[in-house]
């Protein structure tokens, strides 16, 4: 995500909020492959995903008034797409009884055959962190989150999530330099 | 706090985000809401300064009415020979103060306490007698120079029976005295009977609910968040006011 991106999703989502329907197309364009990622990395199922980042969508224009344009826009709507996808796991998990702190992986339902080199390769260097590093790591580099926001959506402390970084940084770039020997469980 | 990011580990992730297919369709929804409230109404612009308190602003005139028909009742028996005395000797029932005190945050200095020494005035104890359980608690108590209480302001973390999980965010203030910050608040509200509930999602997604109520010599400005609309916010507000 280029600063130029973040500034024209900032600046959509000020028209969106003036009734302007071509950036919200134009928001679209450059966000929902990722609202869809993240909503997928939460419900892991793709129909589900995709009404969530329809709703997320609903949601951000009906919100996009409330927006304050000096933030970030794009983390704004990483927000609400997560939070909408966790608001549709806790319906589901209620039905299923199933705990939704096991769900935050960075996934998809695609047949890993499918997956490109990159997506492979993000795949298993996040297989060396722990649940609570995958989290914060996923919500740093793909989310935009500061450490306040991830602390705030986790319930942890800012330090808590500083030293969970700064450790997932090490790893994956052990990882990378093909320093890895044995994955965590559970992706 | 340190928020460097590694540059390697950025252009990981950029790359995968870069092959994701984008699904413009997916905001289809929302352009035709878009284009339907248009139609319905021309400008979107005056909404933008409305605040979140100010749908309470019904009130107003429901209040203005109801202190016409309190001063009515209380004072034509009087201009028609002194029947006031029918009444009795009770003061208004009204509860709230006659005139209020402001102060500002710099007037008073807060000190973490316990919460338990507060719950005679807080009544948090008896969310826990109602199948509810308190995970998480925090409690500050604000006092002038003089050492009078003006405030409480409480943090609970509330997991109902079902495991819907609530924030609840209170502030509690000695009834007479109000915050200057609180006062367009306070004003709209303090003629409420009982206890006024707004629910609506905010901008980040989470569904708020925001009350006010008065009890036990204090009134109460409530932020309750939840991850959906529900009845858990509303019932943990109605047994702390109750």
């Amino acid at each position: 995500m280029t600063d130029e991106m973040r500034a024209q999703i900032n600046i959509f989502i000020v028209q969106i909020s003036q009734g302007n329907t071509y950036a919200l197309e134009g928001l679209s364009r450059l966000v929902s492959a990722r609202m869809l990622s993240i909503a997928l990395s939460v419900v892991k199922n793709r129909a589900t995903a995709e009404d969530v980042v329809q709703d997320s969508f609903l949601r951000i224009v009906r919100s996009a008034h409330l927006f304050k344009p000096q933030t970030n826009g794009y983390a704004w709507i990483c927000k609400i797409t997560q939070n909408v996808a966790l608001n549709a796991l806790r319906a589901e998990s209620r039905r299923r009884s199933e705990n939704i702190d096991d769900y935050f992986n960075l996934s998809s339902d695609d047949d890993v055959a499918e997956q490109s080199s990159t997506q492979a390769m993000l795949k298993q260097a996040m297989q060396c962190l722990t649940e609570f590093e995958k989290r914060v790591i996923y919500q740093k580099y793909f989310m935009d989150f500061t450490v306040r926001d991830s602390a705030k959506s986790l319930g942890k402390s800012k330090s808590a999530v500083q030293r969970a970084i700064v450790s997932a940084e090490e790893k994956i770039k052990i990882y990378l330099t093909g320093g890895t020997k044995s994955p965590n469980n559970g992706l | 706090m340190m928020n460097k990011h590694d540059e390697t580990i950025q252009n990981l992730f950029d790359t995968y985000a870069e092959e994701l297919t984008p699904r413009v369709d997916l905001a289809e929804k929302a352009k035709m809401e878009m284009v339907a409230e248009k139609q319905a109404k021309p400008s979107v612009s005056a909404r933008k300064n409305s605040s979140f308190w100010l749908h309470f602003a019904w009130i107003t005139p429901v209040a203005a009415v109801f202190v016409a028909v309190i001063v009515v009742i209380f004072t034509l028996p009087t201009f028609i020979g002194g029947l006031g005395s029918l009444f009795g000797d009770d003061e208004s029932p009204s509860s709230k103060p006659a005139t209020v005190a402001y102060y500002s945050l710099a007037d008073v200095k807060g000190r973490s306490v316990s919460i338990d020494d507060y719950d005679n005035m807080l009544q948090v104890s008896r969310i826990k007698e109602n199948d509810y359980q308190i995970v998480g608690q925090r409690c500050y108590a604000f006092f002038t120079e003089q050492g009078e209480l003006r405030y409480i302001k409480a943090y609970l973390g509330v997991r109902s029976p079902d495991g819907t999980f609530t924030e609840v965010e209170l502030v509690a203030e000695v009834d007479g005295y109000v915050r200057e910050d609180l006062k367009d608040i306070y004003d709209l509200c303090s003629n409420l009977h009982r206890m006024g509930v707004d629910s609506r999602y905010d901008n980040s997604g989470e569904y708020v609910t925001q009350a006010y109520f008065a009890a036990r010599d204090l009134h109460f400005y409530v932020v309750a968040r939840n991850g959906m609309p529900n009845h858990v916010a509303t019932d943990i507000l109605e047994i702390i006011s109750a």
